[in-house]
């Protein structure tokens, strides 16, 4: 089968609104977070929950038009971190596929690869576009590190791992939950959510 | 267990008012139907009764503690509401957890808890769902396990936004049962519903709203016979009220028995 | 959303044409190895398209917004600690400012600033509604309009139910405040009905569209027209070379 027709085969009408309603949960959880005054974000948990019920490319789509969506209506800045947000999805669909969202404490161990990928792709952009700052929080994370006599890439690596990683762990434990008490009749019309559930 | 609201106006943030120099008093024990046309205010007057919103004038007074010195939290324990779509807060995997979720967090014990659970499970006929995950169950199902779990957290006022919406007619009956056996326990009852023909048929008492202010209060026989404030209600007249009307029996039935006895007379 | 309704020569353009722009002038800051002296030029020339545009003052308030803690940031922690810094420029009580880093400093924030400033002619300019309309119809794909159209509609209603679920657990006797460990707890019970109620509502909704022919093959008519020229048409093949050759010459030199 070629790629175009595997994507066709893959994206039936329910992924395509899978996908749609993911974004807007990406969208709202952070109004559930504020409203809890808790230090995380998990504003990638539909991009995180697509990646389970529908496979790495239905997940890494729906990073990316988060982010992109969210730069037309918010700010700019969100849609340039865009590629995060698709291996995020990526990462997830991966760890699903090779059994890693089987039980929860796979999920955790899927938490910390989740938060490598998004690693992986966010440190270049930090570093290569913002010059390692950017104007949150996390900089004093920078600061201090650059002040214990690192390099800037260093800083920027261990920056972005320590303050993603509890937020990606939560994420894809929240996300691991999810999936376990959806109906079957709903994870039966989901093309990959037999990786998740099947060992219960 | 009085609730007495005095003068209350209410607006949102968006500068839309929702109430208006409302004051009315429900007494432990009655059974109340609140009732108006989309947007009159129903909602928004109950979220007041258990602190969700605080009015910005006026008061709202429970027990005689004043709502804006409580949390909805330690109000709970006096006033439960149960919101319309029982899929915005069904939140645990099986039925008995859900209905559990209530008792929990008014932090009774373990024993109480389990007894409330089993009585409710029993009262909506729920018993064999117990341990199925409630999204695995039909509508009706998850709007009586919502039901459950607000009787479950055995607090004295029961408030219940549109119960009957979406019920068939066995299950309203089931409703009016538990509804019966709440009474014999001196709780208070109130009820927001559209449904004229539910509120002529098994309710006392209506408040009715229009535009955020109360324009009637008083035995659900007077509003329904009177033409011009239904009119401003925007309410229709219940079928027994408009039957009798056109069949000009000297009074308006409010239930099939009653238009039954009437005509015999 | 960011759209301001007040047509200007920029609102006109196709948005594919803007979006090509904000291409080029990202290639141009980051890829071509411009210097301080060029960085300005260039800026200027994004400040030139923004107030032409007529978006100015919308501009510069989301600048302002962007960029404060960008600077405030910025210019501190590369000033004082980058690793890089050799050349001392001044010292202020005992803290030295050096001249590498506040220079790394300038030049990232004239980038940043290029690249945002190019974005806002883009967003400030473009009805999210025309780009969907422009995307659907260059991928001939219904789907994809779909996926940034919906989300947007629903936006709304998904933000009004976290407030109903919210009331409808409070009045349920859960607490939304307390210590950090009792509100991790609390978000199990506001989450899990938004995250599955939408999630098992998802069949309803992929019937409806299936039943209105969402699958069906074929050109598909829109109500929307995004006018387009061969002027412009043009001008974003030339743009896109540009964008792809001029930093190939600069890393190949």
């Amino acid at each position: 089968m070629s790629f175009s027709q595997r994507l066709k085969e893959d994206f039936t009408t329910t992924t395509i609104v899978l996908i749609a309603i993911a974004i807007v949960i990406n969208m709202t959880v952070g109004q559930v977070v504020s409203m809890l005054k808790l230090p995380i974000f998990l504003d990638s948990i539909g991009t995180v929950l697509v990646g389970l019920l529908a496979g790495p490319i239905a997940g890494g789509l729906t990073g990316l038009l988060t982010n992109l969506i969210w730069g037309m209506i918010t700010s700019p800045v969100a849609a340039a971190f865009s590629p995060v947000a698709l291996a995020i999805g990526v990462a997830a669909g991966l760890c699903a596929r090779y059994g890693l969202f089987k039980t929860w404490w796979l999920a955790i161990i899927a938490g910390v690869i989740i938060t490598f990928f998004n690693a992986v792709v966010a440190v270049p952009i930090r570093l290569y576009m913002f010059g390692g700052i950017t104007g949150s929080g996390a900089d004093f994370m920078t600061s201090y590190m650059l002040a214990l006599g690192k390099d800037l890439f260093g800083s920027v690596v261990v920056t972005v791992f320590t303050s993603n990683l509890i937020d990606k762990v939560a994420t894809a434990l929240i996300a691991w939950a999810i999936v376990k008490a959806l109906p079957e009749r709903t994870t039966d019309r989901m093309p990959q959510a037999k990786y998740v559930v099947s060992a219960a | 267990m009085t609730i007495r609201i005095k003068n209350i106006s209410f607006s949102y943030p968006d500068g839309s008012r929702a109430l208006h120099n409302l004051s009315l008093t429900i007494e432990t024990g009655e059974c109340v139907a609140i009732t108006g046309h989309n947007g009159s205010g129903k909602t928004t007057l109950v979220k007041h009764l258990n602190g969700l919103l605080k009015p910005d004038n006026g008061d709202v007074l429970v027990n005689d503690s004043n709502t804006k010195a409580c949390k909805t939290g330690q109000l709970a324990r006096q006033v439960a509401l149960l919101f319309q779509n029982p899929d915005d807060q069904i939140c645990k995997q099986t039925v008995r957890d859900e209905i559990a979720f209530g008792p929990k967090n008014l932090g009774f014990e373990k024993d109480k808890i389990n007894l409330l659970v089993e009585v409710s499970l029993a009262l909506f006929d729920l018993v064999q769902y117990k341990n199925h995950n409630p999204h695995d169950l039909g509508y009706s199902e998850r709007k009586r396990t919502a039901m459950a779990s607000i009787v479950a957290m055995d607090s004295p006022v029961l408030i219940f936004d549109e119960p009957t919406a979406g019920l068939d007619h066995l299950e309203i009956e089931l409703l009016l049962k538990v509804f019966e056996k709440l009474q014999r326990e001196n709780k208070t009852i109130i009820v927001i519903s559209h449904d004229v023909d539910f509120i002529a048929e098994n309710m006392d008492r209506t408040i009715t709203l229009a535009n955020g202010e109360k324009i009637f209060d008083g035995p659900v026989r007077n509003l329904f016979q009177d033409d011009s404030l239904l009119a401003r209600c925007g309410l229709l007249a219940p079928q027994m009220v408009q039957l009798s009307k056109s069949c000009k029996l000297p009074s308006a039935a409010l239930s099939p028995q009653e238009f039954i006895s009437l005509v015999q007379d | 959303m960011l759209f301001i309704d007040r047509p200007g020569w920029l609102h006109k353009l196709h948005p594919f044409t803007k979006l090509v722009l904000l291409l080029l002038s990202a290639a141009l800051a980051y890829l071509t190895g411009l210097s301080i002296g060029s960085l300005s030029l260039l800026l200027a020339a994004c400040l030139l398209l923004i107030i032409s545009g007529g978006i100015f003052s919308v501009s510069a308030k989301m600048v302002i917004r962007i960029f404060l803690p960008l600077i405030l940031f910025m210019v501190p922690i590369h000033g004082l600690l980058n690793p890089a810094n050799t050349t001392e420029i001044f010292s202020f009580h005992g803290i030295v400012f050096y001249r590498e880093g506040l220079f790394f400093a300038l030049k990232t924030l004239m980038q940043l600033g290029v690249v945002i400033s190019a974005s806002l002619a883009f967003v400030f300019t473009t009805h999210p509604a025309d780009l969907i309309t422009a995307v659907s119809h260059a991928s001939g794909s219904i789907s994809i309009g779909y996926l940034l159209g919906f989300p947007l509609l629903l936006l709304e209603s998904m933000r009004e139910r976290v407030v109903t679920i919210q009331n409808a657990q409070r009045a349920r006797g859960l607490e939304i405040d307390g210590n950090i460990f009792r509100r991790f707890t609390s978000l199990g019970p506001l989450l899990f009905p938004l995250l599955i109620g939408s999630i098992v509502g998802i069949e309803q909704r992929s019937i409806a569209l299936e039943v209105r022919g969402f699958k069906i093959h074929g050109p598909k008519t829109s109500l929307r027209l995004v006018p387009d020229s061969l002027l412009q048409k043009l001008s974003r093949r030339l743009m896109l070379t540009l964008a792809v050759i001029l930093p190939m010459l600069h890393f190949f030199r």
